[in-house]
């Protein structure tokens, strides 16, 4: 007996660890403003961008909670969601004064823009949706902390692909295709649209 | 026959309790199989890591735009949009056990569609005159990314929020947020910079006399009534 009385001691001191330690929260779990405090941001500020394409992509997030070592049993989820990239030419390193080369002879005119780039990216919550949702016993649900932990890598995923979209060279196209017309119609005859080396970062 | 009885509870008990000692044993050795030994959880615990991993998974082009899209000023705004569910007992009530409060940072995109000029909207006067009328200075996005929006805190009362009660919770705040964009100076922000843009591009190709006209904003529709959230600051 006092050996059984030992025993459910030491199990005892066991289940009270494991409580003590599933209690203990993550930094992770912490909700912090983190990024966007860090960052000065006027509430409005002049822009020079001239936007060429948009891309319409559509994703399907799928992210899994194994949970902490204490953990019994797995969630999944299963979201789709549509993102919108805008491309184009960033004008506040264009100047015109010396960008654009005028040959009144020959009514021509040479313009060398900038490179295009990835301008903006729009990722409405509207359009997120969950496909599929497993949470097996006695996990709890997804929060939406984790929810939107999980839109966020979705976003950074989407953002990761973009040189490899073609969205930058659809930009070019689309910037001869806008600037040529644009010029003839200015009284141009001949009309030469370049680019300039993209900024290595 | 006391004896009896005392040495047959004593024998129930300890049986019992080898009984749950046994059962104890085997769930720590679950735990310590599928768990401890698993060497990715327990780097994971060892880091503080989040347990939460995302799949790396293809995307869909689905459509591809050509646009012309001068954008000329940003705004930016943050909103705390504090949310209380309904409660699942009595419908006329809140369940104050479930709050939500999250801080979204809203960033406009303003300028002009240069899409909406015409023909008859740019007339050149010989060689050195030009008159330009741009279309209306607008919203041409409204963007509220994930990576904008904060979940300061959460308590889910009786039910867990679900994401289409957390979209319910942000669809006003946006709503407002469009209207105040589109009534404030970074309007005229963006109707002076897209007006400094062209003249700009028009001296370079050489007119000296410029004229640039404005279309003005095309009227709201007012029958429609902007929801308005429960709290926002």
């Amino acid at each position: 007996m006092d050996k059984t009385a030992h025993s459910l001691q030491w199990l005892l001191a066991a289940v009270l660890i494991l409580l003590a330690a599933a209690g203990c929260k993550s930094p992770a779990d912490q909700a912090s403003l983190r990024d966007a405090a860090l960052e000065r941001i006027d509430q409005i500020s002049a822009e020079r961008q001239l936007e060429l394409v948009e891309f319409e992509i559509r994703k399907f997030v799928k992210a899994e909670d194994k949970g902490s070592f204490w953990s019994i049993g797995t969630k999944k989820i299963l979201l789709s969601c549509k993102a919108y990239l805008q491309a184009g030419i960033d004008l506040s390193d264009f100047n015109p004064m010396t960008d654009v080369l005028i040959d009144e002879e020959r009514k021509s005119v040479t313009i060398t823009l900038p490179s295009p780039t990835l301008l903006s990216m729009d990722m409405p919550l509207d359009e997120v949706m969950v496909e599929d949702k497993k949470v097996s016993f006695p996990r709890s649900e997804f929060t939406m902390t984790a929810l939107n932990q999980i839109l966020r890598a979705g976003e950074k995923q989407i953002l990761d692909c973009v040189p490899t979209l073609g969205i930058l060279d659809d930009a070019k196209q689309n910037a001869r295709l806008f600037f040529e017309p644009a010029m003839k119609h200015l009284g141009f005859q001949s009309v030469h649209v370049s680019f300039k080396e993209p900024v290595k970062e | 026959m006391d004896k009896l009885t005392q040495n047959t509870v004593n024998f129930v008990v300890n049986l019992v309790l080898k009984v749950l000692l046994a059962i104890a044993a085997i769930a720590l050795l679950f735990y310590a199989g599928s768990n401890l030994l698993n060497p990715a959880k327990l780097f994971s615990l060892k880091r503080n890591k989040p347990t939460i991993t995302v799949e790396r998974t293809p995307m869909t082009v689905q459509d591809v735009r050509a646009v012309g899209k001068l954008v000329t000023a940003n705004y930016y705004d943050e909103v705390v949009v504090r949310c209380v569910k309904d409660s699942l007992v009595r419908t006329r009530e809140k369940d104050k056990n479930s709050v939500i409060v999250i801080i979204q940072t809203v960033h406009a995109r303003l300028g002009i569609d240069l899409q909406r000029l015409d023909e008859n909207d740019i007339k050149v006067q010989g060689d050195t005159s030009v008159w330009i009328k741009l279309p209306p200075v607008e919203c041409l996005h409204l963007i509220m990314n994930p990576s904008d929006t904060d979940v300061y805190s959460e308590s889910k009362g009786n039910k867990a929020w679900s994401l289409e009660q957390m979209k319910e919770a942000l669809e006003p705040a946006m709503e407002m947020r469009k209207d105040e964009v589109i009534h404030s100076p970074a309007m005229e922000k963006a109707r002076q910079g897209a007006e400094d843009l062209i003249r700009e591009f028009l001296t370079a190709f050489g007119y000296r006399h410029i004229s640039i006209e404005h279309t003005l904003p095309e009227p709201e529709d007012t029958n429609q009534v902007n929801p308005v959230p429960e709290s926002t600051t």
